[in-house]
Order: structure tokens, then sequence, then C-alpha cells
């Protein structure tokens, strides 16, 4: 499949979404930097080698420099930052979808999870056939979770539901 | 440095009805996911690992080394029946290997891949079993320096070279320092980037983080960009397979082509960094260079099958050496296969080596043995496989999210681990989607505390100083080393970004002058 651009002019698009990422990596970083900096001595004196923050302090600053000149080097005038355009839209519902499911397994169990969250992600696939949804909605979790189960001992959370 | 005790430890091993069944479900469940598109081997190996957990360690990593080989070949068999490589690995393979189909060879060209294969990874498997014992004998008199010196030499190959962008690699590689600092201080057992959770007090799991980043990012890659039905794909089904077979003589006649390629595959599998997906293009390429016949070449041209399938195979045993020496993963999958081996309570190096000799010797016997069963399991996989593109995607990947879901729960029977989980599908994609290599943020997070704890230590040591790195013959030797990789990285992403050219522009000319 050709992929396309993200907008209709994706050089200015491309340089604004890397310097967005080029920002995050500062901002991952400074924030390192500051809890390193604010951690009281002995442990947080980063230039004690002894010291517990002297590691991270070390790459935090590498990782704050890499940012600047990524940041910078964005905006050169031969920077070619074009992103691929994709359905964004659908791989962020997928992941709204796997972000539910792991903080639900406790309160509702696996049993309903994966019950819900397999079909569900078929039909992100484009699966619209309501036999194939609920085979899957029956078939995989049945097997994943007896082979987890009976084979290998691991005992998944049951929700407060069943 | 072979004992008989080590032997026999290593044939013990071997020895082990279960190691063998390990081994077997290995090999075919591999062959059977490499063979499925979109399904990746390092991802193969990152959902299979939970189930290892709960194995003996001559069991478990068996059943895993069998799924590593078993995915990279399994790629192959898609790739020349439908031009669609089961895995990146594959990508040359299609070319000719497709081309094949295409006029009706398509059972000389699964057997021809089959054979190149096998031969291939065979070779590079005595390779390693020479080269590690030796070199394992140096890496034992590493100290702190050299080990310090060598994690940096590994971080900088692995960032330059896994991506296309120098920057980037190196911004991954230091994110994965950085989220290998979350936890205990290895020296003085503080809690660092633990924000008060008990859950990260021994630092950010591997493998569900390994899990998230292979496994989810892939199915949100895929559902961002599905697969397309274009009009080649769809006439596949078309192509008639079969044809005659593979001839002794044709086989015979590609030796010069399967051993240079098993050689660049093997030097190229050895270098941190450097994996099938990139040795497959390379020794294609070379063998295309040196081929009487460089036309033939994406028309079905078995020297170009043999030297693809040759140089990608050659990676996996090449890719074991700086994974059972020095504790460098070679590429992302052998990263899965150290947090395995950790999860196992061995940590991969020259610690594993004084302590589990007969392991190791072991496992070497094992690589052997797997190519023996390659050949009958790729046999009959050409034989049965030929529907397997025919799962949907639909079916497909809810199936592996749910595998991945539980496998990430079984680690430590923590629903946190799932959050971890998901926190690297998010970023694994958002990295993909950016151009950002994962690799070095995967291998930083894996070398970060050994790197850590090498540079403190050799700094103690000096009390600060620096001349440590260079006073010692070791350590001055891998300086010059990192040095040498560093100019020419440096010189390669200057020349990329077309800074260099622009100064030799700028420098006027001997005629200008005058």
């Amino acid at each position: 499949m050709m992929r396309k651009p993200l907008t209709s002019s994706p050089l200015l698009m491309g340089k604004l979404l890397s310097s967005f990422l080029a920002l995050g990596v500062i901002a991952i970083g400074v924030s390192f930097l500051r809890i390193v900096h604010g951690t009281p001595p002995p442990y947080g004196a980063p230039g004690d080698i002894g010291s517990a923050t002297f590691f991270p302090g070390l790459v935090a600053l590498l990782v704050t420099g890499l940012g600047v000149i990524m940041l910078l080097g964005t905006w050169r005038a031969n920077a070619n930052v074009v992103f691929e355009r994709g359905r964004t839209g659908v791989a962020l519902i997928a992941f709204i979808l796997m972000l539910a499911m792991a903080l639900l397994i406790n309160v509702v169990g696996i049993w309903l999870v994966s019950m819900l969250a397999v079909p569900l992600l078929a039909v992100c696939f484009g699966e619209h056939r309501w036999y194939v949804l609920l085979a899957l909605a029956v078939v995989p979790p049945t097997i994943v979770i007896h082979l987890f189960e009976g084979v290998m001992g691991i005992y998944f959370p049951r929700g407060m539901l069943l | 440095m072979i004992d008989f005790s080590m032997l026999q430890q290593g044939l013990a091993m071997l020895a082990s009805p279960w190691t063998f069944l390990a081994l077997s479900a290995g090999l075919a469940g591999g062959i059977l996911i490499g063979a499925l598109p979109g399904l990746t081997a390092t991802m193969a190996v990152a959902v299979l690992a939970p189930f290892t957990f709960f194995m003996d360690a001559t069991i478990g990593i068996p059943f895993l080394l069998g799924v590593y080989k078993g995915a990279i070949y399994g790629g192959s068999i898609p790739a020349i029946l439908v031009n669609t490589p089961g895995t990146a690995a594959a990508a040359a393979t299609a070319k000719d290997g497709y081309a094949l189909t295409q006029q009706g060879k398509s059972r000389k060209a699964l057997e021809l891949s089959l054979y190149s294969s096998v031969a291939a990874d065979f070779l590079a498997t005595l390779v390693l079993i020479v080269v590690a014992i030796p070199l394992a004998s140096i890496a034992i008199r590493f100290g702190s320096p050299e080990f310090a010196l060598l994690y940096l030499i590994a971080l900088t190959m692995i960032a330059t070279v896994s991506g296309e962008s120098f920057l980037k690699g190196m911004i991954a590689a230091g994110l994965g320092l950085l989220v290998a600092c979350v936890g205990l201080d290895p020296m003085t057992g503080y809690q660092r980037f633990t924000f008060g959770s008990t859950d990260l007090l021994a630092g950010v799991s591997l493998i569900p983080l390994l899990i998230g980043m292979f496994a989810l990012s892939e199915i949100l890659m895929q559902l961002t960009y599905p697969p397309s039905n274009t009009a080649e794909n769809s006439h596949a089904g078309a192509v008639e397979h079969g044809g005659e077979p593979l001839r002794w003589a044709e086989f015979w006649a590609l030796r010069p082509t399967i051993i240079r390629s098993t050689t660049l595959g093997a030097f190229l599998g050895s270098l941190p960094g450097l994996g099938a997906e990139i040795a497959c293009w390379i020794a294609y390429g070379v063998a295309r260079g040196r081929s009487r016949e460089p036309e033939k070449f994406g028309k079905g041209s078995l020297e170009g099958l043999a030297a693809a399938e040759s140089g990608n195979n050659a990676v996996v045993p090449a890719a074991l050496i700086p994974m059972t020496i020095f504790g460098i993963p070679g590429d992302t999958i052998t990263a899965v296969l150290i947090g395995a081996l950790m999860a196992q309570g061995m940590m991969p190096g020259p610690l594993m080596i004084q302590q589990n000799p007969g392991f190791l010797f072991g496992m070497f016997l094992v690589l052997l043995v797997t190519n023996a069963l390659l050949l009958g399991f790729g046999l009959l996989a050409i034989r049965w496989l030929k529907q397997v593109k025919r799962i949907p995607p639909t079916v497909l990947y809810p199936c592996v999210m749910l595998l991945c879901l539980c496998g990430a729960y079984a680690v430590n029977s923590s629903s946190f681990d799932l959050l971890i989980l998901v926190a690297g599908g998010g970023l694994g994609y958002v990295m993909r989607r950016t151009g950002f290599p994962v690799a070095p943020l995967i291998i930083g997070l894996l070398l970060g505390p050994g790197f850590e704890s090498a540079l403190r230590q050799s700094l103690v040591f000096s009390n600060g100083s620096l001349a440590i790195f260079w006073s010692r013959p070791g350590s001055l030797i891998l300086l010059v080393l990192l040095a040498l990789v560093i100019v020419v990285m440096a010189w390669r992403g200057l020349t990329t970004a077309g800074i260099i050219k622009k100064r030799f522009k700028r420098l006027p000319s001997p005629s200008q002058k005058h």
C-alpha cells in the first residue's frame, strides 16, 4: 500500500511533529534531571560517583542535550521530516481498548475482559460477521485461559463479578 | 577449557526427551508463526517466553531457540509462495523466491530455501562453538573498565545501525538507559524514580515491556497500515504450486554463494545491532555483485535465493556469540532470550560461562541438533503450510493480543505488569510511527544496570580518574575501537545529512584560488 503523507503540507507538519517529539524528549530529560538534583545527599549528589544519582544524572543530561540537537536539526533548511498518514484513529481506539483491558482485569476478571476485548479488537480490524465475533469471544479465551491455568498453574483475577 | 564434566552435562541436557520435545515444539511453533505474515520472529519469541518460566532452563531455553530458528526459516515460505515475507528477514527471499513460483518452480524454491537455511545455520553454529570458547577465556579476564567500554561500544553501534537516524538511535538508547535506572540503585540500594510504588522497586518488568514493544505495537501498526490486497497477492493463489524438485547438482553448484553468504551473515550477526533483516540484503547484494549472471537476480535466480536465505539464517547462531560471552544482545531476539535466561536465574556473560559451562555447552549441542530437526520440520512445512496465509488478521491479531495479556500477567502474576505491557505497546507504536528505532531502547534497558555498575566501579577504583580507561591494555584496545566506531558513524551521519558535502563545496578548489 502506498503510504500517504500526513497532511497537504507534509514538510511543515512533519517539522511541527518532530519539534513536539524533540520537546517531549527534552521534557523527559529535564524531569529526570529535576528529580536527580532534587534528591537530598548523600544519595543525591550527581557529581559524586558513589551517589545513586550519578549515572541517571549523566544519562538525563545526555538525553536532554540530544533532544535539543533534534529540535535544532528539525528546523534546518534541508531537514527531511515527513511522517506517513495511516489509520491512527483506529489504532488509538485499539490502544484505549488495551488500556481498559489492563485497568479492568482486577475488577471484571479475566473471562469478561477477554470475552469482550478479543471480539472488539476483531471489529477494529474490520470483522463484522456476528458468528465470527461470537466464536472469537468464546474459543480463544477458553483455550488460552485453560492453557495458562490448567497447564502452567497461573491463575488470573476472577474479578468482583464472579 | 572443555572438560569431561562439561561435555557430560551438555550431553545429558541433549539426551533428555523433554529437551527434545521442547525443541521440536519450539521449531514447529516458530515455523508456523514465522509463516504468518505480520508476526515477526521477535514477536514470536517475546510472546512465547513467559511459557518457559515454568519449565527448567534445560527445557525452556531450547524451546525458545527452536522458536527463533523456526520463525526465521518459516518467514521464507509465504515469501516464496505468495510474495509476502512472513518476517522482515525474509524480504530478500521474496524477490527471487516468488519469481520462481511464478515460473512454476515453487517446489525447487522452497527446497533450496530450506537446504540453504540448514547449511548456513549448521556452519554458523560451528563458528559459534569455535569462537565462543576461546573468546570466553578472554572475557573472564575482563574487569569493570573493559566491560564499561564494551557496553558503550555495543550501545553506540546499536544506536547507529538499527535505524535511519543516528540521533534518534542515540536518543532511544538514552531513554532505555533512563528506564533502566528505575528501581533500586545497584550500589547503594537507594530507591530511584519509583514514585513510592512498590511495583517499581525491582525496576520496570522486562518481559511485559518487551511483549508490549514488539507484539502490541505490531498489532497497532497492522491496524494503522492494514495489509493490502494488491493484484499480485490476490493472484498468488492462482499460481500453481509444485514443479520439479531441486537437483543435487544445482545445490552443489551454489556452495560458494552459500559459504560466502554464511560468512557474511555470521560476521554481521556477531556484531551488536545487526540482525537477520540487514544480513539478508547485504548477502543478497554481495552475491549479485559476484555473480556471473547478475541480470537474473530478482527474476528467479537460485543464487539470489540461496544468498538471502543463507545470510539471514547464519545470523541466528552468530547473534548468540556476544550474548553468551559478554551478555550483550546481538539483536532484539537475543535481547528477549537474555530476559528469559535472567528469569531462569542465569546471567549471560562471563559469569554464565563460569557457573553454567555444562548448560552453555548443552545449548551449543542443541543448536546443532536443531539443524537436523529443521530439515525434517521444514520438509513437512513445505507440504502443509501453503494455506497458512489464509488465516485472516481479524482472527489472528485478537488471539495474539490475548496471548500477550496472559503472557505478561504470568511473569509476576501482577496486574501492574499489564500496565507496563500497554505502556510498552503505546511507546513502541509511537516510536515506530515517528522513525525512532525500538532496538536501542530495549538494549539500553538491558545493558543499563551492567553499564552503570561497570562505569561506577571503574571510577571508584580509580578515585574518579578517567585514566583507568586507557591505562590497561584491554581497555585501551576497546577505547580505540570505540573511537573508531564513533568516527565512522559520525562520518556516515554527517555525510547522510549533507553537512560534509557542503563544507567541501565551500572550500575553494585549486583552480578557483588561482
